[in-house]
């Protein structure tokens, strides 16, 4: 029922005609005007009292109230703006860089995939319990389970596709996915209709479904796209749909932007564009699937993973028993196990949790320090206010009431850092993404804020205020009043000694173990910096080729290709120029290689293929260790020879010098034809990824020997004398005079490593950035306490001059005391560099934990920090007049 | 009246007050200041009702539905806010009332019949 509330004014007027009646009937009784009014009144006793009670259980009350503490916190923080300025910076910070932090661990690993149910959808393994799979495999186990309500597959490497749409060419992440992928994850398409079975049927039509960002980037989210086509790698399908913007696919850190029928990759073979001359076809053991699937309801992981094992077992004797069955011998699976992909899959990114969790560790040790420098701050604060609250108590305010006005004043302080922290957050989100993600792969998460994330933030920010606010707001009302008023400007209770010390010592234990953690990271980068790279990158340009078209006639395309390179070679500022198919590291698949062993065995491994021309090692300046290089005469005719890289080599033939033998390159197209390759060379070791990985295996062959007949050479490496614009600008000349399609991407070859370790710099800097905050706030700690103690102690001081101590000895003392509480601090910090150092062990390459020089640069740099902080309050010390010190008190 | 005689009267025990005002609307409608002296007059002025505490008492059986209120005038013609019981009050009084008589009763027991006078 609703009520009208009643007004205060009302309730009022009523007390009034009530004094009113109460005279008029005295009066009757024979008082006078006067008397009659003030017995009236001293019989109804206190108004304001009554008229209280009459609103105070009302709940505006409460609102009333919040609205005073608010009014007064805000007049009393802009009072000292520069406590303010401090106090809301560092909170910032701090919640900024947890919220960022969080929310990026939050994206990879707590948010659940934006699909129907996703706590009903696991992920298959097969083959070493990864999810491996092969599209025979995914045939069979479509028709032959019914374990789950519905099952998926799709293709599992990352794939970018030459797309082209009304806004030009352009390079999309897409995937080729089965016909029941979105009916089983629920997904429906909001423009159109999503890939159903029938589409991923041999023969049928075509078809694609966009991803959200594609359809608003390239065709401005119009409605008509339905029925269009879009070129994709050069075969046109068909729109039928687009799907919803928050969905990205399964795999977390990707965003696919364009959906096909697995069928389709059949039909149009893109393969041989994509992986070279190796061309499996859908059917082969090389090509890789994912497959997930939906329990259904009702049904554990444990009841699905029973079911699987017997269905694996049946797959497997269904492909080995075929007539092309030794091939599948390691390629199917013996047993099939399920594993819950609510959050999605995202086994890529989950290596740089441990990063990601130091981060988040560090951020927090900076939270809890800037809120335990404040809450120290407040309380010097608070010690200055005693004669206010003791007033106040002294005038009738409830204690409740007072601690809540200064808890009020401690959450207003935190919101601002928390509003200050989400916009600090929003970018410094998108900082780390880019630092953990790679060049060539980026990391692309949903970063937007759910219900949980909110929550996350709105609770962080409240936890400072009570972790800061707490202390202070009891401490400094439980006074005594007569005390507080009598002397009102004393400084408070004398804190006890012990908890001044914990503090500093937390906070350079913390401050030491966060920088000591920086320290080793910033030192690992530079192990990497200083490792033989296996080349010579100064000086050399590297150029990627692309086609208008993407690679519809591969023919023609090679031999432009070789044209172009020898236009390179022809230009005077040229010294030497290669090309090759790009970083062995991009292989899909390794070719297994196999030499005879000892006593008629043999020896297999895979290794990384990559082709280049000659001149190749010439123009990297790596050194060729045996053997020849490439030259002219190694031909498509002429016998198959390769190259090994110095590990290959060594794990391949071991001692012996490889030069003149051969080894036997297992066959991958299907074709039944193994290729036996003379060995012509060996090469220092090339570091094509991170070198904490160790050397690829790579044997090198000649591009005019693999298959180049399908394969192009994109990418170039000249070397060059002169400046970088300059050259690029004739090397693009030369190229567009070959062939007008042709456009060149041009870099140096030096930022390559430098992208490779991009990832390695972005987390020394952090991790710097962090220490150095965080010792920044350690020394403001320091400062606080070392200025309130001194404060206090200025009446001994005072004695002690008087005494006859000199200036000198009490600076000496005061400082004294304060570095050695740092030292033990220092102390702590060493012993927690250890728990600290296990955490981001797989981040820290080629230095010991125990590294000198990080080791004595957090030192040094804590103990010149916390000098700097005690010495200027030991100065003011120093400087007390002991008459002025001892009359004052 | 004097203090002197304010200070000779029974205090009201908690809770009662709300019982006696609803006892005393139980004759129609009536304002606070009448209220008060009703109380008093009926109880020979042993009862001392402090008139600031029976503002928010009304206040608060009014928030209950046990009474209503609306302006009106008084007999001496000044505007006063009349309050009177509703069903629900009514049915409150009856329980109220039992629960009391019952109360009084069993203390009275206690206590014993020598201890009446004093």
């Amino acid at each position: 029922m609703f009520r009208r509330k009643r007004k205060a004014t009302d309730f009022s007027s009523e007390i009034e005609a009530h004094i009113q009646l109460e005279t008029e009937r005295l009066r009757e009784q024979g008082l006078s005007e006067d008397e009659a009014r003030a017995a009236a009144r001293r019989a109804f006793g206190n108004v304001t009292r009554a008229e209280e009670r009459f609103y105070e259980p009302r709940r505006w009350l409460w609102w009333d109230h919040l609205r005073q503490d608010l009014r007064f916190a805000a007049r009393m923080l802009r009072k000292s703006p520069g406590f303010t300025a401090v106090s809301v910076l560092s909170l910032a910070l701090g919640i900024g860089a947890t919220i960022a932090i969080f929310s990026v661990i939050y994206a990879l690993t707590l948010r659940p995939l934006p699909v129907d149910r996703p706590e009903q959808l696991v992920q298959v393994l097969g083959v070493l319990n990864e999810d491996l799979h092969t599209y025979s495999e995914w045939k069979i186990f479509r028709e032959r389970q019914d374990i789950f309500s519905g099952v998926l597959a799709y293709n599992h490497s990352d794939v970018y596709f030459q797309i082209a749409s009304p806004t030009g060419q352009q390079e999309v992440e897409g995937e080729y996915v089965s016909g029941d992928y979105f009916w089983t994850l629920g997904v429906q398409a909001v423009l159109g209709r999503a890939l159903q079975t029938s589409d991923d049927l041999p023969g049928a039509t075509p078809v694609c479904v966009l991803g959200y960002g594609l359809w608003r980037r390239a065709y401005g989210q119009s409605r008509d796209v339905l029925g269009r086509k879009i070129r994709v790698n050069g075969n046109d399908f068909v729109i039928v749909g687009v799907a919803p913007k928050s969905f990205f696919g399964v795999d977390i850190g990707s965003m696919l932007e364009i959906f096909m029928p697995l069928e389709a990759e059949r039909t149009y073979r893109d393969y041989a564009i994509r992986y070279g001359h190796q061309t499996p076809s859908l059917d082969d053991p090389a090509t890789i699937i994912s497959i997930a699937a939906r329990l259904k309801p009702g049904i554990s992981t444990n009841q699905a993973n029973a079911g699987l094992q017997v269905l694996g077992a049946e797959i497997y004797s269904a492909l080995t028993s075929r007539p092309d069955g030794n091939k599948w011998h390691r390629a199917a699976p013996k047993s099939l196990s399920a594993r819950s992909m609510q959050n999605g899959t995202s086994n890529e990114w989950l290596q740089n949790m441990d990063v990601a969790v130091l981060l988040m560790i560090m951020a927090a040790v900076a939270l809890i320090i800037a809120c335990a420098n404040l809450g120290n701050l407040l309380l010097a604060r608070a010690a200055k206010r005693r004669s206010e609250i003791a007033t106040r108590l002294a005038i009738g305010a409830s204690r409740w009431r007072l601690v809540r006005q200064l808890l009020t004043e401690s959450v207003a302080l935190s919101a601002a850092g928390g509003v200050a922290g989400l916009l600090i957050a929003r970018w410094g989100s998108q900082v780390l993404l880019w630092t953990l993600s790679y060049p060539d792969d980026p990391l692309l998460l949903d970063l937007s804020w759910d219900a949980k994330l909110v929550a996350f933030a709105v609770s962080i920010t409240l936890a400072c205020a009570l972790l800061f606010g707490l202390a202070p707001a009891f401490g400094a009302t439980q006074i005594s009043l007569s005390s507080a008023m009598n002397n009102g400007v004393t400084t408070g209770r004398p804190r006890s000694k012990f908890m001044n010390s914990a503090l500093v010592v937390a906070q350079v234990a913390l401050s030491v173990a966060v920088l000591v953690s920086a320290g080793l990271l910033a030192r690992t980068l530079q192990a990497f910096l200083t490792q033989d790279l296996g080349y010579d990158p100064k000086g050399v340009v590297t150029a990627q080729a692309t086609w208008q078209g993407g690679g519809e006639r591969p023919q023609p395309t090679a031999r432009v290709a070789e044209e172009i390179l020898k236009a390179f070679r022809s230009l005077p500022s040229v010294t030497s120029a290669s090309a090759s198919w790009g970083p062995a590291s991009y292989s899909h698949g390794l070719p297994q290689l196999t030499v005879p062993g000892p006593g008629g065995s043999e020896r297999r491994m895979g290794a990384y293929p990559t082709g280049v021309s000659s001149e190749f090692f010439k123009t990297r300046r790596t050194p060729l260790l045996a053997g020849r290089d490439f030259n002219d005469g190694d031909t498509g005719t002429s016998p198959p020879v390769a190259i090994l890289s110095e590990a290959l080599a060594k794990a391949l033939f071991g001692a012996v010098n490889p030069v003149g033998l051969t080894f036997r390159e297992d066959d991958q197209d299907g074709s039944g034809r193994d290729y036996y390759v003379e060995v012509i060379g060996v090469v220092r070791d090339i570091q094509y990824r991170r070198p904490d990985y160790g050397p690829l295996l790579i044997f090198y062959r000649p591009v005019s020997q693999c298959g180049c007949s399908t394969m192009i050479m994109a990418f170039y490496e000249i070397r060059i004398a002169g400046a970088f614009a300059e050259s690029s600008k004739r090397l693009e000349n030369a190229g567009a005079a070959i062939d007008s399609r042709v456009s060149l991407k041009f870099g140096l070859l030096s930022n390559v490593m430098d992208g490779v370790l991009r990832r390695n710099r972005a987390m020394a800097l952090i991790a710097t950035t962090f220490g150095l905050f965080v010792a920044l706030l350690a020394m403001i700690g320091v400062y606080g306490v070392t200025s309130h103690a001194t404060a206090e102690r200025t009446r001994e001081i005072g004695i002690r001059m008087a005494l006859g101590a000199e200036r000198r000895d009490v600076f000496g003392m005061l400082l004294g005391e304060m570095m050695r509480v740092v030292c033990v601090g220092v102390v702590f910090g060493l012993a927690a560099v250890f728990p600290a150092a296990q955490i981001i062990q797989g981040a820290i390459w080629g230095v010991k934990t125990t590294d000198p020089l990080s080791l004595s640069f957090a030192i040094c740099l804590m103990l010149l920090i916390a000098g700097i902080a005690a010495f200027l309050p030991a100065r003011r010390a120093m400087k007390v007049d002991p008459m002025v010190a001892l009359r004052y008190e | 009246m004097s203090t002197q005689e304010a200070r000779d009267r029974l205090e009201l025990l908690q809770g009662t007050l709300d019982l006696l005002i609803l006892r005393t609307l139980i004759f129609g409608s009536q304002h606070g200041q009448g209220i008060a002296r009703a109380i008093q007059q009926t109880s020979e002025e042993e009862l001392l009702v402090e008139h600031g505490a029976l503002y928010p008492a009304l206040q608060r059986l009014e928030e209950r539905g046990w009474i209503s209120a609306k302006w009106g005038t008084s007999v001496n013609n000044r505007k006063a806010r009349f309050y009177s019981l509703t069903p629900a009050g009514r049915k409150q009084l009856v329980k109220e009332t039992t629960k009391w008589k019952r109360l009084t009763a069993a203390i009275g027991r206690i206590l014993g019949p020598q201890a009446k006078r004093s």
